[in-house]
This record gives structure tokens, sequence and C-alpha cells, in this order.
């Protein structure tokens, strides 16, 4: 990668990057060290990026990186990583990634239920497994795995219809 | 019948828990491995995975001109060529040393050119080889700490936090070409450690195999250690 292809990855995503950093750690200064990071991961390494959907993938970068600072992890996590490889052949790009709108996404966030809704950001934003969940929220494990895997389910049909031409 | 249905309808669970990541490591694990052998739960994390991806996406920031700017900029001195590699940055210390003493010496702009023309050709290279290892068509063996890049004629051996090689060894590598019994020996590594970018001089499509030995200074004809990988490139 040259640097001109990289800062045109860098104006097009930091603010991706930068988000998601930010919405992790609730800290400016903290989201922008993570940014930078994650830039630098690619710029050294580009090869860990093994094909999909780039924006998507510095987004899963940048959570796990800002999950282990809010761990006060260094540099390895042991816990709670969203994988970043694709790993399976059959994960294609898909619509509701390519036709992602930020404002739609949180508005079918907003309308799940709560029971499902907060599992969910507590485990992606938060971090937390789901066994963390389960002790923080003092609902049993079986009920938060199914009320997750139900939130996500539905928030698939709801972007799916919203991401309709 | 029922307990099998059972036990799937958890596996469903924890695959939505991994999309989101919300696993521990040996949890993804046991997560990853079914999936490699189970179809329906494949079609599952296919699904749900772009959803946790457009929750992301979804974070996307305002952030005013001047924070952009100034991260922009950051980035940008960390990335410069003087600190792309330790490869890069020697090389250049070294090139404005050489410049240095010239010009203490009184040596003719001849000798500056020449200079500055090896920094730039040393840093043409690294880009070209950064174009090459980035490029959506090149193919990646994975190896254990790095991969073995294949694009069009060049092979690039790259290796992250690569220790350092035993005192008075050095890291050799060894290829295999299409229907021949062993290995040939290639280049030597000057490093002493770090993250390593090389190229495989004069590899073509003929060669199936690369392979990495700990040998002596200078290398030697045949690998005299145990191998410490060796991809087969198909």
């Amino acid at each position: 990668m040259d640097e001109k292809t990289f800062e045109a990855v860098y104006d097009r995503y930091h603010r991706v990057v930068y988000g998601v950093a930010l919405r992790v750690l609730g800290d400016r200064s903290a989201a922008e060290d993570v940014t930078q990071a994650v830039f630098l991961r690619l710029w050294h390494t580009p090869e860990a990026f093994r094909g999909g959907n780039l924006g998507a993938w510095l987004a899963r970068v940048a959570r796990n990186r800002a999950v282990d600072v809010l761990r006060g992890k260094a540099r390895y996590s042991t816990t709670a990583e969203v994988s970043e490889d694709l790993a399976f052949a059959d994960y294609v790009e898909d619509e509701v990634v390519a036709r992602i709108d930020g404002e739609r996404v949180r508005e079918a966030l907003r309308a799940l239920p709560e029971e499902q809704s907060i599992p969910i950001t507590m485990g992606f934003f938060g971090g937390a497994t789901q066994q963390e969940i389960a002790r923080r929220l003092e609902i049993p494990l079986g009920t938060i795995k199914s009320r997750i895997r139900m939130g996500l389910r539905r928030l698939r049909a709801e972007l799916e219809a919203t991401a309709a031409p | 019948m029922s307990d099998a249905l059972d036990s799937h309808e958890e596996m469903l669970d924890l695959v939505a828990l991994y999309a989101l990541g919300s696993l521990g490591r040996a949890e993804a694990a046991t997560v990853q491995g079914h999936l490699a052998e189970c179809a329906r739960c494949r079609a599952e994390y296919a699904m749900l995975r772009p959803t946790v991806d457009a929750l992301a996406l979804a974070e996307e920031a305002e952030l005013d001109a001047r924070t952009s700017a100034r991260m922009k900029r950051r980035l940008k001195e960390a990335i410069s060529p003087r600190t792309v590699t330790r490869r890069a940055t020697i090389a250049s210390i070294v090139a404005v040393a050489a410049v240095l003493v010239a010009m203490w010496l009184g040596a003719t702009t001849v000798m500056l050119r020449g200079q500055l023309a090896a920094m730039r050709a040393n840093e043409a290279k690294l880009t070209s080889e950064l174009a090459d290892i980035a490029a959506p068509d090149a193919r990646r063996y994975a190896i254990a700490g790095g991969a073995i890049v294949r694009r069009g004629a060049h092979l690039y051996v790259v290796l992250n936090e690569l220790g350092p090689p035993p005192p008075g060894r050095v890291y050799q590598l060894w290829t295999l070409a299409r229907g021949a019994k062993a290995m040939t020996p290639s280049i030597t590594l000057t490093t002493t450690g770090g993250s390593v970018v090389v190229g495989i001089p004069g590899a073509g499509p003929e060669v199936t195999a690369v392979a990495m030995s700990i040998e002596p200074p200078g290398g030697s004809a045949q690998p005299t250690t145990k191998p410490l990988f060796v991809r087969k490139l198909e």
C-alpha cells in the first residue's frame, strides 16, 4: 500500500474508527490513540486484512483495541474479541453493510426491546462476556444468550427492511 | 433427537455471541471449530456478523476539521519513510551519515547525488513491496507469525515480531522448485529481529514451497537445522 492509498483509506474511515473507539471508551483522547494504533496496524501489516469490507474490518479492529484499553490490557486480549478474520468462504459482502445508514441502524437498535438491546450494547460496546452480562444484569446465562441471538436476528430483519432499494 | 436439537440451538446462541465478540478465547475457538463443519451455523454467522458490523459502522463520528487534521498529521509523522521499517530507518541513518562524512571531506556533489538516489531507490523499493503485499490479487499463505505473499512473479516473506537469531547465526530462506527433490538455498536475513518484509529474489511461479532455518553466517548449501517453517504454496 503506498502512502497516497493509505491516506485515502484514512480519510474515508478514520471517523468510523474514532467513533467506535469513542463509543467504547467515552474519552476523546483515548479514542484518538486507538485510531492512531488501528491505522498504524493497517500500515505495518496490511496483510492482516484478508478481504471483505475494509471499513467493517477497521471498525472491528478498533472495537477490539478499545476494549483492550478499557480492560487495561496493553497488548494481548484473552476475552471478548470480535473475530477480525473472515475465516469462512461463504461470508460474502453483505447488503446490510454495503447499504449502511448510521441513523437507521441506531434507530433499529433503539426499537429493540431493552431486554435485547442492553445485552447487545454491553457485549459489543462494553466488551463484556456473556457471563459478565448475566452477572451484571442478574439474569440467567441461558436467557442472556437467547436474548442476544433473538435481538441480533431482529436487528438484521429491521436492517434488511430498511436497506431495501 | 430432541437433545441434539437443543444442543444445536445452544450452539446457535453461541454463534450469535461469537459474532458479537462476547465469548472468551476458549469458547470462541470452540465455535470457530464448529463453524468449519456446520453449514447451518455458518449461515447464521454469515447473517449475524454483518449485523454487528452495521452496529459498529453506525458509530461514524463527526470530527471538527482541526481535530481531524491534527490526527492525520500525527499519523503521517508516524509513517513517514524514516519510520516505515527499521530497515528504512537504518538505511536512512547510514545514508545521511555517509553524506555528512562526504561533505566534511569535501567530496563532490556527485557523491551527494549518489547517496540521495540510493535513499530514493530504497524508498521506492519499499513502496513497491508494500503495494504488492497489500494488493487484492496477492495470494497469502499463512505461516506462524506472518505470511508468504505471492503476487505475479514476486514472492515475499512477511514476519511480525521475529525474534533475533541465536548469537553468531543468521536466518536463511529456502525455496523448492516444482519437481525438485531438494530445497535450494536463498538469501540470508541480516535482521536482528522485529518486523521483516523480504522479497525472495528470482522466485518465480515455479517455486512451490518456502522454508526458513537458522544457519551459520553466510548461509549453508543445505539446511543444517530443522526449518522454522516449511510452507507449501498450493
